[in-house]
């Protein structure tokens, strides 16, 4: 999951970011994929309880707190526009993880 | 605020390892390894990273993967870093900027309390010179205009004239002043505001007399409220109030 702004590729296929060893973490294809794994499905939970506070609140009335990003997609898509933008988070950050952990993959098989 | 800031990185050792074998190449003798970390500099230096090694070798050229690093080079990496320890200058930054919010805030107490003690000290004076009136003294007010009906629910005060008054004598609960020939007359159309800059030392610089007709106005209200109350009442006047009072006894 690390990334640079300008990863130079060489003839391996590997940018700056992989010669670097700073613990075991750096030899395995694991990590990324756990870290990503995990903060996903972090993403993930916080996007349900929200849609069902969101839901209990629209049944129920009463008042609830929002942050300005969810007010803006709770005004322009309702009540599950602002979960979804989470989820879709989430599922971008697991795809970068597997990324990460193919292509730590092939250069362990290098 | 601005935020620059760069990513800098510290080199701590590095040690050529003759003894160990390239993974690349699997060649031996050419194995370097440094040991370094990263830091943010920001006014000084902070935030250090953990550390981590970058090995290459100079057999095959190449720098050696992190997924390739073996036992040997791993355990001489680790011994390599442990003779090395985070200075402490790569923290000196974060004392900048607690150090820069702490002088705000001494600087914000200090002014503050030299205003509020200027504040205190005007009141106290003011409250004795109402306590006592004296034919000379001098009162910053206003002398509350008339209620002016705007529409079914609200009201505004209407031709309140704000001016230095002057004490002309005293009869019992009956102060008497005379305005100064300038004036700034606040309307309900345009309503003045009397704490701008230089608003009163304006109408100083322009009173060069005191001519009206005396008013007569309520030392008890004065002393306890600090207002301008009119005795001679009429239907819609609106109490004003003194603002400061000051007693010049060369002008006696
Ligand atoms: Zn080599």
């Amino acid at each position: 999951m690390k990334s640079n702004k300008n990863p130079v590729e060489d003839k391996y296929g590997a940018t700056d970011a992989d010669y670097e060893y700073s613990g075991a973490a750096s030899r395995s294809a694991w990590p990324p994929l756990i870290f990503s794994g995990l903060l996903a499905a972090a993403l993930v939970a916080v996007a349900w309880l929200r849609y069902d506070d969101l839901r209990q609140w629209e049944l129920t009335g009463g008042s609830i707190r929002m942050y300005a990003i969810e007010r803006l997609c709770y005004e322009l898509g309702g009540v599950w526009l602002f979960p979804v933008f989470l989820i879709c988070c989430a599922v971008l950050l697991f795809y970068a993880g597997i990324k990460q952990y193919r292509h730590r993959r092939r250069l362990i098989r290098l | 605020m601005i935020f620059i800031y760069q990513i800098r990185s510290l080199e701590h050792k590095t040690e050529a390892c003759p003894d160990l074998i390239c993974p690349m190449c699997n060649q031996q003798g050419g194995v370097h390894l440094t040991v370094r970390q990263r830091y943010v500099w920001w006014i000084g230096p902070m935030c250090p990273s953990g550390k981590f090694g970058i090995a290459w070798c100079e057999r095959c050229g190449d720098r050696i993967l992190g997924v390739k690093w073996d036992r040997s080079l791993r355990e001489r990496y680790k011994s390599i870093r442990s003779t090395t320890s985070t200075p402490l200058r790569l923290w000196r930054g974060m004392i900048v900027i607690p150090a820069f919010f702490l002088l705000v805030i001494l600087a914000v107490t200090y002014f503050g309390k030299r205003h509020e003690a200027q504040r205190a000290a005007n009141e106290q004076q003011k409250e004795a010179l109402l306590a006592a009136p004296l034919p000379g003294d001098i009162y910053r007010a206003h002398d509350g205009g008339q209620m002016v009906k705007i529409n079914e629910n609200s009201a505004a005060a209407s031709n309140d004239v704000y001016a230095l008054y002057k004490v002309v004598g005293r009869s019992g609960d009956s102060v008497f002043v005379v305005a100064g020939n300038a004036t700034r007359i606040s309307t309900a159309e345009k309503p003045i505001n009397p704490y701008t800059d230089g608003f009163w030392e304006e109408i100083e610089k322009e009173t060069t007399a005191f001519n009206g007709k005396p008013i007569a106005i309520s030392h008890q209200s004065m002393v306890k409220y600090g207002y301008f109350s009119r005795l001679m009442k009429s239907k819609d006047d609106m109490p004003g109030s003194i603002m400061s009072a000051t007693r010049n006894h060369d002008k006696k």
